[in-house]
């Protein structure tokens, strides 16, 4: 099982360093996480770290492919009110 | 001049977006503009060799420089090392300052500039959704006492070390409007040379939460009676004597580089001293940690970007 990041990532290097397993690596369009180094940090730590620093929400999926910060869980903006901001927005 | 070598951030501030999808953005700090320390150096030598009036570099993002703490120091070092009369400063978010206070201190450090929005983790909770604390996420009011501490800790390190501190405060009606007061208060009687606030800064366009969540800036009045009550005169100046003028002065030196194209409405002549001192370091307000690098119009303005120090 490893953790995959996906479109969304913004680049920010912040959880490069902090992967106790060196499975991150820069890349284009955006970083990605070796599947094959990647332990989901366990043994090192409680909470897997690339998760844990990722400002984006839904850009680090889960061994089982599930965004680990689902929308509004790190910006604690609802995403209703996101989504009918951005409609608002794009008609402008 | 500043140089955007530091990316990562560890903590979320709710005007801040760390993820801006807006096609027409070229805020200073964005991706294309991240430079390796190497480059950083490259450019900071080849600036100050045509530009004589390039007398100090800083770091200010676009995340927090001390959250990237090798690509920070290591540009300070070698800057340190081959342009030994450039002077450095640095801005930050503080959570990790205590630990890098002495590391920082062993190059040309002018100055510090922290971005101080309370003291109160219960206001804090309102402004923070989460920091990066011992390889965990922490969020709320848990996660805002542990910056604030760390905040503190770091502002005394300095001053007791006789580094000039900085400290950078957003205004965010309702939140904190009151509570800078108080801010002041304690930062000034720590040491802090000048407290600087400026305007929160929120569209929906920005994507950040205040933004979305429709809460307002300050008014011009109620920004102008804040500040006065923080009294933006610096204090602790005591290694440089202190005239007005040669705070003025000193303070110009700071992001007034003329490789960076920040807003300067007003000017610099006439009686609005204090307003100098303010504009030269906070560059006509900008936000923490957020950009509001701001083009005059209000275009953008409360991604992110790097002119804070």
């Amino acid at each position: 099982m490893a953790f995959k990041i996906i479109e969304g990532c913004v680049n920010c290097w912040a959880c490069e360093p902090l992967c106790p397993s060196q499975a991150i690596f820069e890349s284009k369009p955006h970083f990605m996480i070796d599947a094959k180094k990647c332990t989901e940090c366990e043994g090192d730590y409680l909470d897997a770290q690339c998760a844990s620093i990722c400002p984006i929400e839904g850009a680090v999926l889960d061994g089982f492919g599930v965004p680990t910060n689902p929308p509004g869980s790190l910006t604690g903006i609802p995403p209703e009110r996101l989504a009918s901001a951005m409609a608002e927005i794009q008609v402008r | 001049m500043h140089v955007a070598v530091a990316p990562a951030c560890n903590i979320q501030c709710h005007y801040c977006n760390r993820k801006y999808d807006c096609a027409n953005e070229s805020r200073p700090g964005v991706v294309s503009e991240l430079l390796t320390p190497d480059q950083a150096v490259r450019k900071v030598t080849a600036v100050a060799a045509n530009i004589p009036q390039m007398t100090v570099l800083g770091i200010a993002g676009p995340g927090d420089p001390l959250a990237n703490r090798e690509r920070t120091l290591s540009t300070f070092r070698e800057l340190t090392e081959k342009a030994p009369d450039i002077k450095l400063c640095v801005s930050t978010n503080g959570l990790t300052l205590p630990d890098v206070v002495d590391e920082l201190c062993e190059h040309n450090i002018d100055h510090v500039t922290i971005t101080v929005n309370c003291v109160d983790p219960e206001v804090g909770a309102k402004i923070y959704s989460w920091i990066f604390w011992k390889n965990r996420r922490i969020k709320g009011v848990k996660g805002a006492k542990i910056l604030i501490e760390q905040q503190q800790k770091g502002l005394e390190m300095l001053v007791e070390r006789g580094v000039l501190v900085k400290v950078n405060s957003v205004m965010i009606p309702g939140v904190n409007d009151e509570h800078l007061k108080e801010v002041s208060r304690i930062v000034k009687a720590k040491g802090a040379f000048l407290h600087n606030v400026m305007p929160l800064i929120a569209e929906a366009e920005h994507g950040t939460f205040y933004g979305l969540m429709g809460q307002r800036g300050p008014t011009h009045d109620e920004l102008r009676a804040l500040q006065g009550e923080c009294d933006a005169r610096p204090f602790h100046r005591p290694a440089q004597g202190g005239s007005l003028l040669f705070r003025r002065r000193y303070l110009r030196g700071c992001g007034d580089g003329a490789a960076e194209d920040h807003p300067r409405p007003g000017g610099l002549r006439g009686g609005a001293l204090r307003e100098d001192w303010v504009r030269a370091l906070g560059h006509a307000g900008g936000c923490g940690h957020c950009a509001q690098w701001g083009a005059p119009d209000g275009t953008h303005r409360g991604g992110r970007g790097g002119c804070l120090s």
